[in-house]
C-alpha cells in the first residue's frame, strides 16, 4: 500500500513538472533532474539514461506532434506517463529492456543515415529514420508500443497523469463514463 | 458426521450464485469460496485502464497463465503461454465472477437447442448430442431468472420466439438510443423481425437495487449502481442477508480431496495470506467457469480418482465450447442526416437493444439443401473505450500510421459518425481436438499445473457465422450506413466458455448426470457452463443461471427441502 501511495504522489509531482516543462521550454534533462529529487526508491530504475529520455521525448513528439489547438504528446504529459509505466515494478523487465533497446537501435540508424543523433534531426530526417526502423524486426512493435502509451496518456482519466484538463477527450468529443475513478486501478 | 457447512460452493459467478441464493434462503448453511477479492459498486468506476487495459480484476498472467494449443495452416499444433500472447481466458476473478462484467445480452435457448442431433442430424467431425433434458424442464428457471436476477425486455412475436410461461418480461426494456429506430425501419423494409434485446439490467428500481444509470459503459465494466444482474449484486447479497451464507474471498482452491470410497471429504484452499486451509461440507458445488472447473477436477486426484475427480471415463475437459459467429460494423455519417437527426445520434448512454433471430433456423437452399441451425444477430454500439478505439487507428495499409495522418484518422473516427456493430452468435460445434488438460511444464507460482487449452473448430462455425453476419450487414446497408463490412471468425471467444463436463445419461460419454451431479462422485455437482453438451446460438449466461437454479432445487430436494425456521442455521 505504501508503494501505491508513493506512486500516486509521484504521478502528481511528475505531471506538475511536465506541465511546467511544456510551458517554459525546460529541456527534458531539466525534467529528469526534477524527477530525481522526488525519486521514490520503491519505483524501479527505468534503465534509460537522461539522453535517452530526451530522445524518447523527441520520438513521442514526432509520432504525435502538437498542432494549433490540438494536443500532441507533450501536451498530454506522454513522457511522464511513460515514466510511470516503465518504473512500475509490475512492468515486465523484458519490456523495460525492450524500451531501451529500441532507443539504441533507433540512434544507430540515425547515426548511419544522417550522422547525427536523433534529437538533432530535422522533421524530415526523423520521419526517414523512424520509417527505416519500422521495417526492422524490433521497429514495428517498439513504435506501436510507444504509440499505445501516447494514446493512453491522451485518453485515459486525468487521474493517471495524462489528459490534463481532459484535453484529449475534449478534442475527440469523447464522453467519459460516470462515476469517474477516484482511486487508481492498482489501489483497488 | 459433523460438517462445517451444508454446502460448499467453489466459484461465485453465474453458476455459483443461484446455488448459494436458493439454499441459504431455504435455511441451509452455505460457504462460497472465491479466489478473487470482494469488490462492490464503489470500486466499479468507469476507468478504462482498470477495466480493459490492465489485469485489475483478473490474475497477473506471469503468475497464472494458461497454455493454448493452436493449429497452423499446415496442420501443425503449436502451444503458447498466454503470458505475452495478448489474450487469455480470465474474465473476472472477483466475488460475482465474470457476471460483474457481462453486457447482459440475455437470450434463452430454444427447444431445438436441447435436441440438436435429433432435429438437424449429425455433422461429420462434430460430436453433437441431444441434451438429457428438454426445454420444458428449463423454462420455469428461465422465468425465475427474469424475476429474481431481473431481466428487462419486451416480447415481440417473431418466427423463432421460444415458448414462455410468463406473458412478458417483469421489467420494461432499458432506454433505447435513437439509432434503434433506424434499425427498426430498415428491418421492416427488409421484412425481418427486430425485437428488443432482453437485458439482465434493471430498467427501474426493483429487487432492492436501483435502476440503470445509463452512463454508456456497461460491457467489460463492473456496474456502479447494481442494476446489472451480476451474481454478486442480484443473488449473493440476498444470500448473505439470510445469515446462512458466508462468502470467503481470496480463497483459491488447490485441491478437492476424496476418501477411499471416492466421495469428497474436504476442500483445500489458499487463503488471503497464501496459507493452506481446509473446509468440509455435505455437498460440494464447483462453478469456476469451464476451463478452470475442468482444471480443478483434473488436479484433484484421489485413490478412487487417479485421473482426476469425476474423470474415471476420461471425459473431464472434453468437448470444450466457445461462442462461434461473426461480426461486422458500419457507420451512419452525421453529414448524411438532418440536423435534428444528427443531434439525436450524439445521445450517449442508452442502449441499442435490437436483435434478430429470423435465421435461428436457416431454410435457405442456397446455403444448404436441408434446414440448418442458424443463430442470433445482435446490434450494439461500438464500445466507447477511447484508448482501445484509438489504438485501432494506428494500423495502416502501408505500415504504422503516426503524426498528423494519425490525428486526422482519430478525428474522423471519433467525430464524424455513429458506429453500429453486429454480433452474430451460432453454435460452436463440439470437436475432438477442443479440450482442457493439465500442462506438464508450466506451473502457477504455487507449483500448481496450469490449464492447457487445445482449440480446434469446425468449418460449420465459419459457414453459419458468415451467413448471419452478412444478414446483419444487409440491415446496416439498408439503414444507409457507410463502410459496412462483415466477417466470420475462427478465433475462440475468450469470455464465453462452456463444456468440459457434459451432462448426460451415459457415464462413458459424460461427466455429470441430468441433475449435474457427477456420475462417480455422489456429493459433487458442477453448475457453471461446463455442463452444456452444445451451447446454442446465444450467449450462455442466462442458461447458466437457469440451470444453476434448476440444480439448486435438485440439491434442496436431496437435503430434505426448505428447513423449518427452528432448524435453520444448523449445519
Amino acid at each position: 500500500m505504501s508503494f501505491n501511495m508513493n506512486r500516486r504522489q509521484f504521478f502528481i509531482k511528475s505531471s506538475a513538472s511536465l506541465i511546467a516543462s511544456t510551458t517554459s521550454s525546460l529541456s527534458m534533462n531539466s525534467f529528469g533532474a526534477a524527477f530525481d529529487e522526488t525519486w521514490d526508491k520503491k519505483l524501479v530504475d527505468s534503465g534509460l539514461s537522461p539522453d535517452q529520455w530526451d530522445m524518447l521525448f523527441a520520438v513521442q513528439n514526432h509520432l504525435f506532434p502538437s498542432e494549433p489547438g490540438i494536443p500532441g504528446a507533450q501536451d498530454v504529459n506522454a513522457l511522464a506517463y511513460f515514466r510511470s509505466i516503465i518504473t512500475d515494478p509490475a512492468y515486465d523487465e523484458s519490456d523495460r529492456l525492450f524500451a531501451k533497446t529500441g532507443l539504441v537501435e533507433l540512434e544507430l540508424i540515425s547515426k548511419k543515415i544522417a550522422q547525427l543523433s536523433f534529437i538533432q534531426l530535422s522533421v524530415e530526417q526523423k520521419e526517414l529514420v523512424l520509417r527505416t526502423f519500422e521495417k526492422q524486426v524490433n521497429g514495428y512493435p517498439w513504435i506501436t508500443t510507444q504509440l499505445n502509451y501516447i494514446l493512453e496518456a491522451l485518453l485515459t482519466d486525468p487521474l493517471y497523469g495524462g489528459n490534463p484538463n481532459e484535453i484529449g477527450w475534449k478534442w475527440l468529443e469523447h464522453t467519459p463514463g460516470l462515476p469517474r475513478p477516484t482511486i487508481q486501478y492498482f489501489d483497488l | 458426521m459433523n460438517y462445517d457447512y451444508d454446502v460448499c460452493v467453489i466459484g461465485s459467478g453465474a453458476g455459483g450464485g443461484p446455488i448459494a441464493y436458493t439454499l441459504a434462503k431455504a435455511g441451509y448453511s452455505v460457504l462460497v469460496l472465491e479466489k478473487g477479492p470482494w469488490h462492490t459498486e464503489k470500486q466499479f468506476a468507469k476507468d478504462e485502464l482498470a477495466s480493459s487495459l490492465r489485469p485489475t480484476f483478473t490474475p497477473d498472467l506471469r503468475e497464472q497463465p494458461h497454455v493454448v494449443e493452436l493449429q497452423d495452416d499446415d496442420g501443425n499444433w503449436h502451444s503458447q503461454n498466454t503470458y505475452k500472447s495478448g489474450w487469455d481466458f480470465w474474465n473476472g476473478n472477483v466475488v460475482g465472477g465474470s457476471s460483474n462484467f457481462m453486457s447482459g445480452f440475455f437470450h434463452r435457448l430454444k427447444p431445438n437447442d436441447f435436441k440438436l442431433l435429433s432435429t438437424y442430424g449429425p455433422i461429420e467431425g462434430a460430436n453433437i448430442v441431444d441434451w438429457p433434458i428438454e426445454y420444458s424442464e428449463m423454462e420455469p428457471y428461465y422465468d425465475k431468472v427474469e424475476k429474481v436476477v431481473g431481466v428487462s425486455g419486451k416480447v415481440i412475436k417473431h418466427p423463432h420466439q421460444e415458448p414462455r410461461s410468463s406473458q412478458d418480461f417483469p421489467y420494461p426494456p432499458t432506454n433505447e438510443h435513437p439509432v434503434s429506430d433506424l434499425i427498426d425501419k430498415a428491418c421492416d423494409e427488409l421484412g425481418i423481425h427486430a425485437f428488443p434485446t432482453p437485458r439482465a439490467i434493471l430498467s427501474q428500481p426493483a429487487l432492492d437495487r436501483p435502476s440503470c444509470s445509463y452512463n454508456g459503459y456497461c460491457g467489460n465494466y463492473g456496474c456502479a449502481t447494481g442494476a446489472k444482474g451480476s451474481s454478486r449484486a442480484a443473488l449473493l447479497n440476498q444470500a448473505i442477508a439470510t445469515g446462512n451464507c458466508e462468502i470467503r474471498p481470496n480463497a483459491m482452491v488447490v485441491k478437492i480431496e476424496s476418501d477411499k470410497n471416492g466421495k469428497i471429504n474436504r476442500v483445500r484452499y489458499l487463503n488471503e495470506v497464501s496459507k493452506l486451509s481446509n473446509v468440509n461440507a455435505r455437498i460440494y458445488v464447483v462453478a469456476c467457469q469451464a476451463i478452470e472447473t475442468s482444471r480443478l477436477l483434473l488436479m484433484s486426484t484421489g485413490e478412487k480418482h487417479p485421473n482426476g475427480l469425476a474423470n474415471n471415463t476420461g471425459q473431464v475437459g472434453k468437448n470444450l465450447l466457445f461462442a462461434a459467429g461473426g461480426a461486422g460494423s458500419g457507420r451512419v455519417l452525421y453529414s448524411k442526416l438532418s440536423e435534428p437527426q444528427a443531434k439525436n445520434m450524439h445521445e450517449f448512454g442508452s442502449f441499442v437493444n435490437r436483435a434478430v433471430q429470423d435465421w435461428y433456423q436457416i431454410d435457405d437452399k442456397n446455403f444448404f439443401d436441408t434446414p440448418q441451425k442458424g443463430g442470433t444477430i445482435d446490434f450494439v454500439h461500438l464500445h466507447p473505450n477511447p484508448v482501445v478505439r484509438s489504438i485501432r487507428q494506428i494500423r495502416g495499409s502501408k505500415g504504422i500510421t503516426w503524426g498528423a495522418p494519425l490525428k486526422r484518422k482519430l478525428e474522423a473516427h471519433f467525430t464524424e459518425g455513429k458506429f453500429l456493430k453486429i454480433e452474430a452468435f451460432c453454435d460452436f460445434m463440439p470437436v475432438p481436438d477442443c479440450h482442457v488438460s493439465l500442462d506438464s511444464d508450466i506451473k502457477y507460482k504455487w507449483g500448481l499445473p496450469v490449464a492447457r487449452v487445445k482449440i480446434d473448430m469446425h468449418l460449420r462455425n465459419l459457414q453459419v457465422g458468415w451467413y448471419l453476419a452478412s444478414k446483419g450487414a444487409d440491415v446496416l446497408r439498408k439503414m444507409g450506413a457507410e463502410n459496412v463490412f462483415s466477417f466470420t471468425f475462427g478465433a475462440p471467444s475468450i469470455n464465453l466458455l462452456a463444456g468440459g463436463c457434459r451432462f448426460g445419461t451415459d457415464p462413458n460419454t459424460s461427466v455429470l448426470n441430468p441433475d449435474c451431479q457427477a456420475h462417480d462422485v455422489e456429493n459433487l455437482y458442477v453448475t457453471d457452463g461446463s455442463f452444456m453438451p452444445t451451447g446454442g446460438s446465444v450467449p450462455f449466461t442466462w442458461t447458466i443461471y437457469a440451470n444453476s437454479f434448476r440444480v439448486a432445487d435438485k440439491i434442496l430436494e436431496r437435503l430434505g427441502g426448505p428447513k423449518k425456521p427452528e432448524n435453520a442455521n444448523m449445519a
